[in-house]
């Protein structure tokens, strides 16, 4: 599988990090995948880093800020709007009001997290499938720049 | 989204809509498929049913009402927008600007429709292995 940008995870969750290390390491993709503790931290690389995500996989329940307030952030600023898709929500819970709230302010997807290595190998095989052949706005980065 | 809804379809041209029927009757899915030929008659059917897709693929050149003017016109009406999600745009080609644009109004996903008949049934698979996974509003009504 040859991606064109990193994976971004943001979870406050050492474990899952551990999980989707590993099924990344599997689906021989290891190096695109990008971990982040805290959405301060993603966001500070979506502000700096020249490299456009494949896809952003963020948890919900997070400390500092949530991940509703991360997208409200990315939300309010075009450049980062634009290199943030698709932004998909990756939650241990999908509660009515939560997945109502998420695709108000604009996402590509709200997924549950796999307890297993067998199940999150399967739904990040779907995501990936899909972004894959999908095309949003970081698709057309080639060579770290953004054709026309 | 209900996973149990139906498939809307809006592609003007004939034998592409020949050609994803066949798909779809091959995979087999339990949902309904329905076509329209225009925007028109797919926004009159959306707004006049109290219908609940499964997933929504729109052609953008179009005669009458183009692809990003229906979806305007379904972005700007709350109602609308939450009953049409996933809204994606299934057309020809595509420009940096296009995709970008779609995103701004919230679409979830933008495809190339492939020439090979292998090729869009691969497609057409894994966008329905996603949002089959995928937690939408819609589903608990």
């Amino acid at each position: 599988m040859t991606l064109f940008g990193p994976i971004i995870n943001i979870d406050d969750d050492e474990d899952d990090h551990e999980i989707i290390t590993a099924v990344c390491e599997k689906l021989g993709i290891r190096k695109y995948l990008k971990c982040f503790r805290d959405g301060e931290a993603a966001l500070e690389f979506l502000r700096v880093s020249n490299e456009y995500p494949s896809v952003i996989l963020c948890d919900v329940n997070m400390p500092k800020i949530t991940g509703f307030e991360l997208r409200k952030t990315i939300n309010a600023n075009n450049t980062l709007r634009e290199r943030s898709v698709p932004f998909i929500f990756y939650s241990t819970a999908a509660e009515y009001r939560e997945v109502q709230k998420a695709y108000r302010m604009t996402v590509q997807g709200f997924f549950l997290k796999g307890t297993t290595f067998e199940e999150t190998e399967r739904t990040l095989k779907v995501i990936l499938d899909y972004w894959l052949l999908c095309k949003h706005p970081n698709s057309f980065v080639k060579n770290g720049t953004v054709a026309k | 989204m209900q996973k149990q809804g139906p498939i809307i379809v809006i592609e003007d041209d004939r034998d592409d809509q020949e050609i994803l029927d066949e798909i779809f009757k091959k995979l087999n899915y339990p949902n309904k498929v329905i076509f329209f030929s225009d925007g028109y008659a797919a926004l009159d059917y959306i707004t006049q049913t109290n219908v609940q897709p499964f997933l929504i693929l729109s052609d953008i050149n179009m005669p009458k009402l183009d692809g990003f003017e229906l979806r305007k016109k379904i972005h700007n009406n709350e109602e609308l927008r939450v009953r049409c999600i996933p809204y994606l745009f299934f057309t020809s080609g595509a420009d940096r600007k296009a995709v970008t644009d779609a995103y701004s109004m919230s679409a979830q996903g933008f495809f190339i429709k492939p020439g090979r008949m292998i090729d869009l049934e691969n497609t057409i698979r894994k966008i329905i292995d996603y949002w089959l996974e995928c937690y939408a509003p819609n589903q608990y009504n």
